[in-house]
Parts: C-alpha cells; sequence; structure tokens
C-alpha cells in the first residue's frame, strides 16, 4: 500500500512504544470494526487462525457458512443490500480458492467486497507449502484490488484503503492476503497518509449536449442499468423519468429501478425481455443509457442492437464509455449529481409514448395457463405481490431466474438480488442469507432451481445454526432447464446430462437440516403454501414440483437480433 | 513440443502505452493482467524506475476481435495504483523507435 511505514517491532521496542502493540490478528479485528462493520462471514483454517483466536469477545459478529462460497456469496449480499463491502474470512489453499466464485461474482456484478484469505508464513511462501496457493495471482483478474500484508503494522491502513476502494467509484471486491506470520507478529500501527478521494467534476458539456439531444428525439428511452443502483441513485433517477415524461426499459440489473408497475417502464430488455421493450429499442432514435454497460445478454447481436438510436451514456466507470456501443454524448462521473442536473425538455413525444404503452398491453404475460400443474411465472408473480414492498427475491441461475425476473414484482432495485454477470449456480441460497441478515425486516426469498439448490445446499444448517427467517422455494422439474431448453431449441432435442430425476426428496432433506419444509405439487395448493411460507417465523423450506417441459419466453436466441425473439409454449 | 504463434497477433497493430504508476509490488502484473484479459497480448515491456514511481512502457496488439485501444487505456488507467496512462503512438507498423524486446525474454 502507499506510503505506509514498516513498524514492526521488536521486544525492547515494544518497551518504549506508548500505545500498546497488539497481534496483527487483533489489528484485523479492530480495522475491520473501524469501518463500521458488525458481522462477517467466513470458515476458519491453520492459516487464519490467529484473526479467529482474535474474533472472541471482539465484538465483531461471525457467521459460520459452511463452505467459503457460501460465506462469499452471503458477504457480497450485504454489499448489494447496503452499498457497504461485506466482509468474508477464509483460510489460504483450499479455502481461498473456494472464494474464488463469490469474488467473481461480486466483481461481474460491481459489488463492494472485502476477502480475507490466511496465507502460508512468508519465510514458506513460495515453496509448495501445505495448503499454500498463490491467491494473490489467482484471484488478479476479478478483483477490484489486492494486497500481500507483508508488515503488520500496514494493517490499519491496508484496510481503510481497501475499504475505501471497494466501495469508491464502481464498487467491487478487494482482496487481503495475510500471511500467518503477520497475523501473530506483535506491531503498532504506522500511520499511512489517508487515499485521496477521486473527484471527479461534473460534465457540464456533456450534460447540455444530452439535453439539446433529448430536445431533438422524436422516440427518445431510457436505458436503465444496474449502476443506478451501485450509485444509490435509484431515487434521482426515477425523479428524472417522471419529470421527462420519457419511457423507459431496465436491464437484468435495472428492475426496481422503477416500480414493476411504474407507467412509463415498457419492461426489461434482452434475451429474455419483454417484447414492449426489445421493441422500443430497436425502434428509438436516442437511447439514454443510465449506469448499463451494454452486456451481450442484454442487447443480443450488437451489430443490430438499437439501430436508428443515438446514444447517451451514464457511467461512473469511464472505460465503459463507448467499449461495445459508441455514445454519441457520454456523461462520466458520479451519477447523482449529474442525474439531478440534467433538464430533458423532450419535444411531442406523445405518439411514440402511447405506441409504449399499448404494446406493452399488447404483450402482456398471460398467467391463464392450462392444466392443473403449477404454473411457476403465476406462483413468483402472487408470492411477490403478497409479500409487499417488504418483499427481496434472490433466484438462483437458470429458468427460474428468468421467470422472477420477468413476473415478480419489485418496488426497489435491492428486491432483486440476481447472479446476472457471472450467472453462478449456486448463488442463491447463501446470497438470501447474507440479505436477510442485512434486512432482518424483509421478506427475503431464495428462489433456487433444483440444480442450483444442490450447489450450496450446506447452507441450510446456517440458516438452522442462526434460526435465520428465511424462506426457501425450490422449483424442481428434475431437469437442468434451461440447458434442457437449448438443447430442445439448439441442439435438435439431443438431451445430454440434464436429467436430475434422481434428485432427493428435498423437503425431507430440509427436515434432516432441521428447516419446516413441506412440498407443493398442484396449482390448487399454490396459494396455501404462499401463505404458509410468508406466515412462517423461522426458516421454512418450499419444494414445489414443475413441468419439466415448461420453457421461458420470450427468448432471443444467441448471436440474433433483439427484434426476432421467438414465442412458444402458451 | 514446439510453440505456436499465432499469425493475426504477429500481423495484427501494435500499440505502445506510456504507464506511470505508484512504486508497488504487484502493479506490473496486474498492468499485464489486465491487457491479457481484455483481449489484447503483451509484444514486449520496459520498465525503468522514475522518482516516486514506476515507468512502463508496453506494446500491445489485439487478440479479440473490434478492441478499442482507448477502452484499453482506460481499464488500465482505473487500475490503483495506475497514476497515468499515455497512448504513445499508435501504429499500423512496428514502432522503430525502441527495439522489440521478444516476449520470452521478458518473463
Amino acid at each position: 500500500m502507499t506510503g505506509s511505514a514498516a513498524e514492526t517491532l521488536t521486544e525492547s521496542e515494544e518497551a518504549d512504544t506508548e500505545a500498546a502493540p497488539r497481534s496483527g490478528a487483533q489489528l484485523v479485528v479492530e480495522a475491520i470494526l473501524a469501518q463500521g462493520v458488525d458481522t462477517v462471514f467466513g470458515y476458519p483454517g491453520g492459516a487464519i487462525m490467529p484473526v479467529y483466536d482474535a474474533l472472541p469477545g471482539s465484538g465483531l459478529r461471525h457467521i459460520l457458512c459452511r463452505h467459503e462460497q457460501g460465506a462469499a456469496f452471503a458477504a457480497a449480499a450485504y454489499g448489494r443490500m447496503t452499498r457497504k463491502a461485506g466482509v468474508c474470512l477464509a483460510t489460504s489453499g483450499p479455502g481461498a480458492t473456494n472464494l474464488v466464485t463469490g469474488i467473481a461474482d461480486a466483481y461481474m456484478d460491481s459489488v463492494p467486497m472485502i476477502a480475507i484469505t490466511g496465507q502460508v508464513a512468508q519465510p514458506v511462501m513460495g515453496t509448495d507449502a501445505f495448503q499454500e496457493v498463490d491467491t494473490f495471482g489467482i484471484t488478479m483478474p476479478i478483483v477490484k484490488h489486492s494486497y500481500i500484508v507483508r508488515d503488520a503494522a500496514d494493517i490499519p491502513g491496508v484496510f481503510a484503503e481497501a475499504f475505501e476502494v471497494a466501495e469508491s467509484g464502481r464498487p467491487g471486491p478487494v482482496l487481503i492476503d495475510l500471511p500467518k506470520d503477520v497475523q501473530q507478529a506483535m506491531a503498532k500501527a504506522a500511520t499511512s497518509p489517508a487515499r485521496e478521494a477521486q473527484v471527479i467534476e461534473l460534465d457540464d458539456d456533456g450534460l447540455r449536449r444530452a439535453e439539446a439531444a433529448i430536445r431533438d428525439a422524436d422516440k427518445p428511452l431510457f436505458y436503465l442499468g444496474g449502476g443506478i443502483t451501485r450509485a444509490g441513485a435509484t431515487g434521482d433517477v426515477r425523479a428524472l423519468v417522471e419529470r421527462s415524461g420519457i419511457p423507459a426499459v431496465c436491464t437484468l440489473h435495472g428492475n426496481g429501478v422503477l416500480p414493476t408497475d411504474h407507467p412509463q417502464l415498457l419492461g426489461m430488455i434482452g434475451m429474455h425481455g419483454a417484447r414492449a421493450a426489445n421493441l422500443a429499442v430497436q425502434e428509438c432514435d436516442l437511447l439514454i443509457n443510465i449506469g448499463g454497460r451494454f452486456d451481450d445478454r442484454a442487447t443480443g447481436k450488437l451489430d443490430t442492437f438499437a439501430p436508428h438510436a443515438k446514444v447517451i451514456h451514464f457511467d461512473c466507470d469511464a472505460s465503459e464509455i463507448s467499449k461495445l456501443r459508441h455514445a454519441d454524448v457520454s456523461v462520466h462521473g458520479a451519477m447523482r449529481p449529474a442525474v439531478r442536473s440534467l433538464n430533458p425538455e423532450p419535444g411531442d413525444i406523445s405518439a411514440w409514448v402511447q405506441l409504449g404503452i399499448a404494446r406493452r398491453e399488447e404483450f402482456a404475460p398471460r398467467y391463464d395457463a392450462p392444466g392443473e400443474g403449477v404454473y411457476a411465472p403465476t406462483l413468483l408473480r402472487e408470492l411477490s405481490l403478497a409479500a409487499g414492498d417488504r418483499f427481496v427475491a434472490v433466484p438462483d441461475v437458470g429458468q427460474h431466474q428468468m421467470w422472477v425476473a420477468q413476473h415478480c414484482h419489485f418496488s426497489r432495485p435491492e428486491a432483486h438480488l440476481t447472479s446476472g454477470g457471472l450467472g453462478s449456480m449456486g448463488f442463491s441460497l447463501p446470497t438470501a442469507i447474507g440479505a436477510q441478515l442485512a434486512e432482518p425486516d424483509s421478506t427475503v426469498v431464495s428462489i433456487s432451481g433444483d440444480g442450483g439448490i444442490m450447489m450450496n445446499i450446506q447452507e441450510l444448517a446456517t440458516l438452522r445454526r442462526y434460526g435465520i427467517p428465511l424462506k426457501v422455494i425450490v422449483l424442481n422439474n428434475s431437469r437442468l432447464g434451461m440447458v434442457r431448453q437449448w438443447q430442445e431449441l439448439f441442439f435438435d432435442g439431443n438431451f445430454s446430462e440434464i436429467d436430475l430425476s434422481d434428485n432427493p426428496d428435498f423437503a425431507k432433506v430440509a427436515e434432516a437440516f432441521g428447516i419446516e419444509a413441506f412440498t407443493v405439487s398442484r396449482r390448487s395448493e399454490v396459494a396455501a403454501g404462499i401463505d404458509r411460507l410468508l406466515a412462517a417465523e423461522g426458516p421454512i423450506f418450499m419444494h414445489v414440483i414443475i413441468d419439466p417441459a415448461e420453457n421461458v419466453w420470450p427468448l432471443v436466441a444467441p448471436g440474433k437480433s433483439n427484434s426476432e425473439m421467438m414465442e412458444g409454449g402458451r | 513440443m514446439s510453440l505456436h504463434i499465432n499469425p493475426n497477433t504477429r500481423r495484427g497493430t501494435i500499440e505502445t502505452f506510456t504507464i506511470i504508476s505508484d512504486d508497488v509490488n504487484g502493479t506490473l502484473r496486474r498492468i499485464w493482467t489486465v491487457i491479457e484479459q481484455r483481449g489484447w497480448s503483451v509484444r514486449s515491456l520496459l520498465v525503468e524506475e522514475t522518482e516516486g514511481g514506476v515507468e512502463t512502457r508496453v506494446q500491445v496488439s489485439p487478440t479479440g476481435k473490434g478492441r478499442s485501444v482507448e477502452t484499453l487505456r482506460l481499464q488500465i488507467e482505473r487500475l490503483v495504483n495506475v497514476r497515468h496512462v499515455k497512448l504513445e503512438r499508435r501504429s499500423r507498423e512496428k514502432p522503430s523507435r525502441w527495439k522489440e524486446i521478444p516476449h520470452a525474454a521478458v518473463i
């Protein structure tokens, strides 16, 4: 780290020091507490044992997850809910490598997180010591920044800087690798100069050019991305959209920036986006991207995306502007002041607005599916409406993830925690645990498929241990549903390795973990099941049998334009 | 075993950056990682200590399609210990100002 002095003390020096020297491990705990963190998630092991030795009585609550990946997802959930960095702890070697998926997930979705890993002692680093891996190197492409602490005296400064880096600008995960001897060394904290906060001046020129472009446009459209939530700009963007009268679409992570039933919202765009939203993007002549990154799942074939549109791009990360889609007008910088300063005065766009409204009604999803089996989109919609404004959906990855995005009602972006960039199966349960601990009064629902739940099912033990009042739903089609759908549509029905019909009885598994559980297999049981789920005071598990042949519609085939949406099924 | 050098890479555009960064262990590795991760390859690299920091001069060529060198410049510039990145020269010819160092020699 920059400018910190090495001040590890010899025994004689310790006696001369006014401030009592402490172990590196104690300095770690103090540094975490100094950031206002009250809860960390982790799993102990050899190289991180000094830190665990310093935890009892420190005032820092530790949640013992049952796998380091669970700890990483749970910590990141804190970041997703609060915009403050969540903290996870693991030992060296396998502990560190088990964190990797969670770190990568946080990186892809720009989530602030601090990952602390033990490392073998410095004298044996590089000797293939027991449980030694190059954690710094392994994680380098998936962190915003990383440190190997070489001197215990640097710990307070490193931690302060790490939190600042993780939470500022475009947020992201920061790794701190702590050799065991550094944790054990006695040291007085070194003073280090505070990192200068980066100040990005408001781009007045960009704003004025954006206003001119909006005045000139006949078919302007807002494109709302996940960066809005990360910047804490939801209220400002809502106000901007409403004072402009311009219709809006959202990305997967932009869900909830406008409430789902907002009159100006045409829906989510992209591969499984709403038809009204995708058509609006394809026809608009001005696309005002706020905090989106033109992800390929959102744009479809990039060459044909929004072919008639000029683009205005607001982003705090300059490297996102014109990375994939050229920005005719860019507004780089902090989002909240930029959005507040924009005065959109579009001309007469009433015909364009009416077209969007008409299409939204014409292409609205239908919930009158035939049959007696459980129709997952209907269940999810009814669940979200019944849970109300404190509802937080945490889907896993797959078909149900898209059904949640398409059919649930979101009152705010934090109501939808999803693994958008990395698409990590196993995400839901540990993330929901972190979210429930971050917002104890919210109705947090973990929603997984039968594939994803098996990837972190051990975290049911964490639920039980801490009595976390989480609601868990498993939508069981005995298949890897999204893979099955793609094999049906794009691989000539050659179903390869997607059959999970030998799943365990999930309700019994949950009960074995000591969690109340029940199974719903008929449509007539859904309403009572939702009532029971929402009424539970402790953790509860609802196992739902759904149709294995159900697909997610609409769908833009990979490599196709968003104007070429496939429809099918019901 | 023989090494095969992708002819497309060898023929690609060569871009030259001058990067000023803090003198911190790991920064060079981080710069290299970003270049390789973002669809470019490091062709040659020189590092010199300067007053209070490090100056790295690196030649890169694209390995992915449609990669913008300006985007790469910004992706390097946003690294924590990087102070400034200058796109020194844009050329489809091999720059003659300084000699290209074989990749293996740098490693």
